[in-house]
């Protein structure tokens, strides 16, 4: 009787483990659009008003407790803004003058990015529920005219790109994951371009690609190539320079930028209604020569402060 | 035992567990890390049901976690159903009814289960899951599945009534 039950236990094992494999493969060769794709796209719409609900009970409560356990560093940060909020009165006298620059230099530019793409406000209704992956839900989804891999913005800067859409919830891949990398240029003296990959969760991205001999800052600005066929419009800020260092013979630098967007309290995000392999202007293009684009013209980007040096 | 009352309370354990993990969670990480209270609820119902029942119940509750994460379909069913059965035939010989035995079955089945997704997942492809900080994450994510189990043990008693072996002679 014992050895029958051992005997039917493994049998409910290996039919489970069987399913599973099953369901991998299933997910795996039909990708987004297969049956499997379906099911996910269907549960998260099913699961969206308790979703939405549970992140306006939780989130106060877990900002609350993230702003205990962050207490010294918040104190330090005080100081730190204070002092920058004195640089920046500073600069604000001189910032009218500057727009007016960039203005011109836009127009000369002719930026398909800056102040041009149609963008959708979205509210951020949870995070991954997992710790091996790093996205966001926000609560717009398909009907709102989103898609996959348009890209994602907050005030400050770049948050990622979406990489699954449902009827009313679409997901954002955030800029640290390690999935995600990013067309780069250094918005510095360098005009250098590079890519930069998330580094699994940690607050700093990992940038390839500069050459060992580029002059690069801390604290210079990184933003989007939008190099051709790019993911990203170009000029999207993406974060800046934490550190930077050169080994000896190693063929490219060693340079962690941090995103500008506070990712892991991102609450409220803008979506680019701007599709990867929309024409944009080729780096190649002489400036003046205006490269076709179907960007409709409506309200400006969250980031359109941003532009190539 | 009840057999009804066990499927009711079964059903609620994974609903209230799959809320949890989906939707409370995600707001309360520490160092980055996020308890995986699935994997300890089936633990906990692998220790009180058995591994055939523990491997049903994580099987269930992998597929529906992984319905929201990014992974195949599937990984974290294999890794729940395997971890399930292996608690329950575990069980079987060395359970006692003493409050550390949640947190260290929930920590090791976390340490377990963690393992097998990362192992599969890279097999799968899923190479984003090589990366030093899977190592860091395993460990931190079992103790926080330790602590999590102090609760998690108790609502599954709760829910699905008393063991076999807790059992009066005269319920018996």
């Amino acid at each position: 009787m014992a050895v029958y039950r051992r005997s039917q236990r493994r049998t409910v094992l290996v039919l489970l483990v069987l399913t599973s494999i099953t369901l991998v493969t299933l997910d795996l060769r039909g990708g987004s659009d297969g049956p499997i794709g379906f099911v996910r796209r269907t549960a998260r719409d099913a699961f969206a008003p308790v979703e939405s609900g549970a992140d306006a009970l939780f989130r106060p409560l877990g900002d609350f407790l993230d702003g205990i356990s962050r207490s010294g560093s918040l104190k330090s940060e005080n100081r730190a803004l204070h002092k920058r909020i004195d640089d920046l009165e500073g600069q604000l006298a001189r910032a009218g003058g500057l727009d007016r620059e960039n203005e011109v230099l836009r127009k000369l530019l002719n930026l398909p990015f800056a102040g041009e793409i149609e963008t959708l406000a979205a509210k951020v209704v949870s995070f991954a529920p997992g710790n091996f992956e790093w996205t966001a839900t926000i609560d717009r989804g398909s009907r709102d005219g989103i898609e996959e891999d348009m890209p994602v913005v907050s005030g400050e800067g770049l948050v990622g790109r979406i990489i699954e859409v449902s009827d009313t919830r679409a997901k954002i891949l955030l800029l640290t994951d390690p999935r995600m990398s990013v067309g780069i240029r250094l918005a510095g003296v360098s005009d250098e371009t590079g890519v930069t990959t998330g580094l699994a969760g940690k607050d700093v991205l990992q940038v390839d690609l500069i050459d060992p001999d580029t002059p690069v800052d801390e604290e210079e600005l990184v933003v989007t190539s939008g190099l051709q066929q790019a993911r990203f419009p170009p000029g999207i800020p993406v974060g800046t320079v934490v550190s930077v260092s050169t080994r000896r013979g190693a063929l490219q630098k060693d340079l962690r930028v941090r995103p500008l967007a506070d990712l892991e309290r991102i609450e409220f995000v803008e979506v680019l209604l701007w599709k990867n392999g929309s024409p944009v202007v080729d780096d190649a293009t002489p400036s003046g020569d205006v490269a076709e684009t179907s960007i409709p013209e409506s309200k400006p980007a969250a980031a359109d402060g941003a532009d190539r040096p | 035992m009840n057999p009804v009352r066990r499927r009711v309370g079964a059903v609620t354990l994974l609903i209230v567990t799959l809320l949890a993990q989906s939707s409370f969670f995600p707001h309360f990480r520490f160092f980055g890390v996020m308890p995986d209270v699935l994997i300890v609820a089936v633990a906990a119902v692998a220790a009180r049901e058995g591994a055939e029942v523990g491997a049903t119940f994580g099987f269930t509750a992998g597929v529906l976690i992984d319905l929201f994460l990014e992974v195949p379909l599937g990984l974290s069913a294999l890794s729940y159903a395997v971890v399930g059965y292996g608690v329950g035939t575990l069980h079987t010989g060395i359970m006692r009814s003493t409050w550390w035995i949640g947190p260290l079955l929930g920590g090791t089945a976390s340490i377990a289960a963690g393992s097998l997704f990362v192992l599969v997942g890279i097999i799968l492809g899923q190479d984003h899951l090589l990366s030093l900080r899977s190592f860091t994450v395993i460990p931190t994510r079992a103790i926080y599945d330790g602590v999590v189990a102090l609760l998690v043990f108790p609502l599954t008693a709760q829910l699905l009534g008393p063991a076999e072996d807790e059992l009066s002679p005269y319920e018996a």
